[in-house]
């Protein structure tokens, strides 16, 4: 395992510290742990060195070596009655005391959060990222904006205007400011409830209802469901189903972001039920290794579908495991539009000057439903639903504090949601109307260049049609 | 050995196979004999050397030299951050694989045998094979899975079994299967080339064995192209189709055959998705009967796909029922009496193909 994110490279190397070290007894304590000398038949761990391997192959050289410089370190260590145990990993300390770590925790991780329910800032001067008023402003209206692209379009696939749609409900905040916090080269690898992200870049109103209803001018060329938005112009990876797949995909990223020695870095995001997928232990157990420049923002919304996190998991939430990959964790209020933006901003930070993954806990409660296929209602109360819809609303709290920093009035809410709402509905009665992605676009992008059989089946497809016309959507360009 | 008999038995039949000139100037024109390990390691170091953005992924690549010494000598010349030793998740380091060549790297993903790939196949198909069609475009995967595949010798089940028809059969991917050192160095070099996902299966009883190679083969711009197969042996009484290990066998089978007066065609198939359906075609419109052959499970396999290719396009031409030999539809047994008779044998194809040309065949099983 000796390969990842190490400045020196190579064996040769390895051996050249070694000598160096032989006295200083550093052997066992290499940045990132252990490493691996090559296997080879007769090769003794140099912790046992009962047998002494042959002498004329480097490995055995390379095993006298470390065998050396182990040595003093331990004659020193025998005064203290073997007080550390110096293993694979690093030194520790043993103990004659048989304690259980505790699997339950009798205080939770606290959540950071700068503003109260009421819009006041909890601590006047607490710990936190200054905000201007043009940054607020936009955050807020975005955040609107989302709020009510949202409504419109849930109200649209309840018509059977669309096929599906996912809402954001309560998460506003979590997904807008974190963006706010990132520059425009830093990648962002969503789940699928991430549309705030991409709106904050910059993608139109009307781009995001041409993706849901899949016509000629979806970026997408109609590939996919609603809701499953990519934008690399926007550095927005596209939304893909399969739960938590973009996480090892994110330590990749991350990984090459680091050798190109960017000054960026990854934002990878995923709910509370993605935590439990496999993908989630090697993502964060390999940026960690490699040492990648990635944020992992966990969505903390309480719920996997129809799952309650108490099914989930059994540990304090996603922050805790943050630490048993070696990766430093935050929980944060996912409702508190300031807490988001400062700590995605810290985090960011650290990831890029520190080289290491960071991992972000936002807990903000998922109001909607899971998607248009899903009634919440059979399996939460009514009571819950509307307490999060109405006393704890992200962009109800953000508008407080806008206001009264004096940077918002109740014209300027006016103007917003009316202009919202005209451009949605302009955006969704001309997305409606135009035409599907002509047939061409149904046999690209399978591969660089299409191949043979794909441009026979599309003259084949196109001579089937010509000849049968009224078996097939007349909404379907044959250019 | 059976690997030793083997290559003598290949070795005899080059020497058949070459045209009838003078000894010296044969020996000349394939003067260098290199093993297919050696052709994909030299393959490797020269794409690495070409490209910066080429690098290596996976269990043992690096200061073990490969589980099977492929990638030699690598991680000593380019260093680790290009030849990454990766811990044990193949989901993990198929995943991280795919991000890098979402980001414009271009990986050469090892899995120590393709059935470990069963481990990652979500992320080889629904994050490596569909990403360009679902992205519109905007998301390219110019990533290479290679590894050996298909039985070895003494493995059982769950080391053992081909994956040629699993991967062929999604769109989006590539399917490449080289069988000697030519095929080796000209196609991993395409495959590294290629801006899409290819699935390059080796074969780990292959590694081994030396094969001659030209001047033209050795060089570093050498390439083969994807989607084409090679007519390894003309003929004209039957076609026999084959890919990895099988064509050494049909190849001998071809020899044995030559005895009983049928002159049969080889076609190694090379690419198994684009399948080179033009050239397996032609052949059968040539020689009216087709034997395809594979060590993997019959059913939906690379044969039943070639079968339903000539029956599509050339039925008026054949002769004869489609025969398929493939691998027996269990499990990999481990006991080497039974391994051998799980896999197809030279005798099997032998018959097969007579079983082609109407003539009569016993009916005792291999012996």
């Amino acid at each position: 395992m000796a390969s990842w994110g190490r400045r020196s490279s190579g064996m040769v190397h390895h051996i050249k510290a070694l000598s160096k070290v032989e006295l200083r007894g550093k052997a066992g304590e290499m940045k990132g742990g252990w490493w691996r000398y090559p296997l080879q038949p007769g090769v003794a761990s140099a912790l046992v060195p009962r047998s002494w391997p042959c002498v004329n192959t480097m490995a055995s050289l390379f095993l006298v070596q470390r065998f050396k410089s182990s040595l003093p370190q331990k004659q020193v260590e025998d005064d203290d009655g073997d007080q550390d145990l110096d293993f694979p990993g690093g030194k520790v300390a043993y103990t004659s005391e048989m304690k259980f770590i505790s699997g339950s925790y009798d205080k939770r991780i606290p959540c950071y959060r700068v503003l109260g329910d009421d819009g006041e800032l909890i601590k006047y001067g607490s710990d936190f990222e200054k905000v201007n008023k043009e940054l607020a402003v936009k955050m807020y209206s975005d955040m609107v904006c989302l709020q009510i692209m949202d409504t419109f379009m849930y109200e649209a696939q309840r018509q059977g205007r669309i096929s599906f749609y996912m809402t954001s409900f309560g998460e506003e905040a979590a997904t807008i400011s974190s963006a706010a916090a990132l520059t425009k080269d830093d990648i962002i690898l969503p789940q699928y409830r991430e549309p705030g992200a991409l709106l904050w870049r910059g993608f139109t109103l009307q781009e995001f209802v041409n993706q849901c209803f899949g016509n000629k001018d979806d970026g997408g060329k109609g590939r996919q469901m609603p809701v499953h938005y990519g934008s690399s112009k926007h550095n927005f990876v596209t939304v893909s189903s399969p739960i938590a797949t973009q996480l090892p995909q994110a330590a990749g990223m991350a990984y090459s972001l680091k050798m190109d020695k960017k000054d960026a870095c990854v934002v990878a995001f995923i709910g509370d039920g993605g935590t439990s997928e496999g993908d989630f232990h090697a993502g964060l157990n390999f940026a960690a290794v490699m040492e990648a420049p990635v944020i992992f923002v966990c969505r903390n919304n309480g719920w996997a579908i129809s799952t309650p996190t108490s099914d989930q998991f059994r540990s304090d939430g996603v922050v805790v495991k943050g630490q048993a990959y070696g990766i430093p964790s935050i929980r944060v209020d996912g409702t508190d539009a300031l807490a988001v933006y400062s700590a995605i901003r810290a985090a960011r930070s650290m990831a890029i000057n520190e080289q290491r993954p960071v991992l972000v806990e936002s807990l903000a409660y998922r109001v909607g439903h899971h998607s248009t296929s899903d009634d919440s209602t059979k399996y939460r109360s009514l009571n819950e639903i509307e307490h999060w819809k109405t006393d704890r609303d992200p962009v109800n709290k953000f508008r407080k504090w806008v206001e009264l920093n004096g940077w918002w009035s109740e014209r300027d809410e006016a103007d917003l949601r009316s202009s919202i709402k005209k451009q949605l509905l302009k955006a969704i009665q001309v997305a409606e109307g135009m035409e599907k992605p002509p047939l061409t676009e149904l046999f690209t992008d399978v591969y660089d260049l299409p191949p043979s059989n794909l441009i026979e089946q599309e003259k084949l497809l196109r001579q089937i049609v010509n000849k049968y016309p009224r078996d097939f959507p007349s909404d379907v360009s044959l250019h | 050995m059976l690997a030793i008999a083997r290559q003598r038995m290949l070795g005899q039949s080059f020497k058949k196979i070459l045209p009838a000139v003078s000894v010296l100037r044969s020996y000349s024109s394939a003067a260098k004999q290199i093993t297919v390990r050696e052709a994909l390691n030299s393959a490797l170091d020269e794409e690495m050397l070409a490209d910066p953005k080429v690098f290596l992924m996976g269990e043992e690549v690096g200061e073990y030299q490969g589980a099977y010494k492929i990638t030699k000598g690598l991680l000593e010349k380019y260093g680790p951050e290009r030849v990454l030793d990766t811990p044990i998740t193949e989901a993990g380091f198929t995943g991280i694989g795919v991000g890098a060549a979402y980001y414009g790297l271009k990986p050469v993903v090892e899995f120590m045998t393709f059935n470990f790939s069963m481990q990652a196949i979500d992320h080889i198909i629904n994050s490596a094979a569909k990403s360009n069609y679902m992205s519109a475009g905007q998301i390219s995967v110019p990533i290479v899975f290679r590894g050996p595949n298909g039985a070895a010798a003494g493995v059982g089940a769950q080391h053992s079994q081909c994956y040629a028809a699993w991967y062929a059969s999604c769109p989006g991917l590539k399917v490449l299967s080289p069988y000697n050192s030519e095929d080796a160095r000209g196609l991993l070099k395409a495959a590294i080339r290629d801006p899409d996902p290819v699935v390059f299966l080796e074969n780990e009883l292959l590694y081994g064995e030396s094969f001659p190679v030209s001047d033209e083969v050795l060089d570093s711009s050498f390439c083969l192209p994807i989607g084409k197969a090679k007519i390894e042996r003309e003929g004209k009484d039957a076609t026999i189709t084959a890919f990895s290990k099988m064509v050494g066998y049909a190849l001998k089978v071809s020899e044995m055959l030559e005895k009983d007066g049928i002159c049969a065609e080889v076609i190694n198939l090379r690419s198994i998705r684009p399948l080179d359906r033009a050239t397996i075609n032609a052949s059968v419109r040539k020689t009216n009967r087709l034997i395809t052959v594979e060590e993997g499970f019959p059913q939906h396999g690379v044969g039943a796909e070639i079968c339903a290719s000539v029956v599509e396009e050339s039925f008026s031409y054949l002769d004869a029922p489609v025969e398929r030999i493939a691998g027996a539809d269990v499990p990999m047994p481990y006991a080497a009496n039974l391994e051998r008779m799980a896999v197809p044998q030279v005798e099997d194809i032998v018959r097969a193909a007579k079983r082609a040309c109407y003539r009569s065949v016993p009916l005792a099983a291999t012996a």
